[in-house]
């Protein structure tokens, strides 16, 4: 028996099961907390040099289209502006109109604005660490986003000063999800690679590609009207019971320093 | 004093790893330094001696995982205890081909292993495994060459000199 507990295979496996156990009753959080005040700087330090490389490369890689981009990107930018407008009026005319029926006005979210300090160290989650924790109120299913009310993920775990996000692209994120401008409700997932999976669509519905997707508020934990991103192809065929949809997601989660953690 | 070195060499390629690795992905898949890293140290050395290490480095790298507790350190430490036994059975002579085979199938293990035991608590992570199982094999086996390449330079100019 002595001989087989000295097999170090065998000593491996039980210090890990213990660690596993250890880990369960949450008595490792201080040595995590203690490493990551630690190495936090240089960690931050690396990533964002390496972030910002990255897009210096980005950049003179498409060096050649800058212009054709700038032309465009300023086209879509009145588009925007004149959006924009329509929509303050309509906000206007929404307060005006739950002022009389009586309806308290929609409460606006509090945000948080944190930096991503590392990413998963294995390639089959995508996580973010984030630099703000419990001491900065954020709380276990906040929602992530970044500006424009783009969806990011949600907080999975939270430490003293830090906490671990799931991105929506995660094999093992879901999200209740619609199509913007109809009634068609589904479940994003994460797919293979950078890409979502929209599931669970009905049958014999006509859906567009281009559509945007948004998040429908349906299970209470994502609230609705955050944007997701752009449907690129029907992957189903029609012999099977729901329609599956391939989604292009709206956020560049290679490109993400900063995001906004919802609090309220 | 060799293991200090070890284990900051460690340290160092597990915060590359969690900070500037992942923009080094191809086709969503980004190398990992400290797999080819163990890889190389059980070739060189004997599991007996470094099992402790894997362990520790296997902690570190669940804490910043989003995966179950517990699962990369499993596989690690598998993955390395079969790669120190094809080493002393099967690829018995240490030359290049045999150490970057020997590399390429414990990237595949370690990979197999992971998701054997992700498949436990996800039902949703076979989606295109196969194929992102074979170019990690690829893509850890080419940083694999570059890092021998490397750390033979090193050590045949520290010699020289």
């Amino acid at each position: 028996m002595k001989r087989i507990l000295k097999h170090p295979l065998i000593l491996s496996l039980l210090i890990i099961f213990s660690l596993i156990f250890i880990n369960q009753q949450g008595w490792l959080n201080p040595v995590y907390n203690i490493f990551l005040k630690s190495s936090s700087f240089i960690q931050k330090s690396i990533f964002q040099t390496s972030l910002k490389t990255n897009n210096f490369i980005d950049f003179i890689a498409t060096i050649r289209n800058l212009k054709q981009e700038n032309n465009d990107l300023k086209e879509k930018n009145l588009n925007l502006l004149g959006e924009i407008i329509k929509l303050k009026e309509i906000k206007k005319e929404n307060e005006m109109l739950r002022g009389q029926i009586g309806l308290p006005l929609q409460e606006s979210s509090e945000l948080i604005l944190t930096n991503i300090i590392s990413k998963d160290s294995s390639s089959f989650g995508k996580y973010f660490l984030i630099d703000k924790g419990k001491k900065d109120k954020i709380k276990e299913k906040s929602i992530v986003i970044i500006s424009g009310n783009l969806l990011v993920g949600q907080v999975i775990e939270v430490f003293d000063s830090f906490s671990k996000i799931q991105l929506i692209i995660d094999p093992s994120s879901l999200v209740n999800a619609c199509i913007q401008d109809s009634e068609i409700t589904g479940l994003i997932k994460g797919g293979y690679g950078l890409d979502l999976i929209f599931d669970l669509l009905p049958q014999g519905k006509n859906i567009e590609i281009d559509s945007m997707v948004i998040t429908s508020g349906l299970s209470g934990l994502f609230p609705s009207g955050l944007l997701i991103g752009k449907i690129e192809k029907v992957i189903s065929s029609e012999s099977q019971i729901s329609q599956i949809v391939k989604v292009k997601p709206i956020v560049d989660f290679e490109k993400l320093d900063k995001v906004f953690v919802i609090i309220k | 004093m060799k293991i200090f070195l070890i284990i900051l060499t460690f340290l160092f390629a597990f915060i590359l790893q969690t900070t500037s690795i992942s923009f080094l992905s191809f086709l969503d898949v980004s190398p990992n330094l400290i797999l080819i890293f163990i890889f190389f140290l059980v070739i060189f050395k004997d599991f007996k001696k470094i099992w402790w290490i894997i362990i520790l480095i296997g902690f570190f790298m669940d804490l910043f995982s989003g995966l179950p507790f517990g699962t990369i350190n499993l596989s690690l430490i598998l993955s390395a205890y079969l790669i120190d036994w094809f080493n002393k059975t099967i690829f018995a002579a240490t030359k290049f081909w045999m150490i970057i085979s020997l590399i390429s199938v414990g990237v595949f293990i370690y990979n197999l292993i992971l998701i054997l035991m992700i498949s436990f608590y996800s039902k949703e992570f076979y989606d295109g495994l196969i194929l992102k199982i074979i170019i990690e094999v690829i893509y850890n086996s080419f940083f694999a060459i570059l890092i021998f390449y490397a750390i033979k330079k090193i050590f045949h100019q520290k010699t020289n000199t």
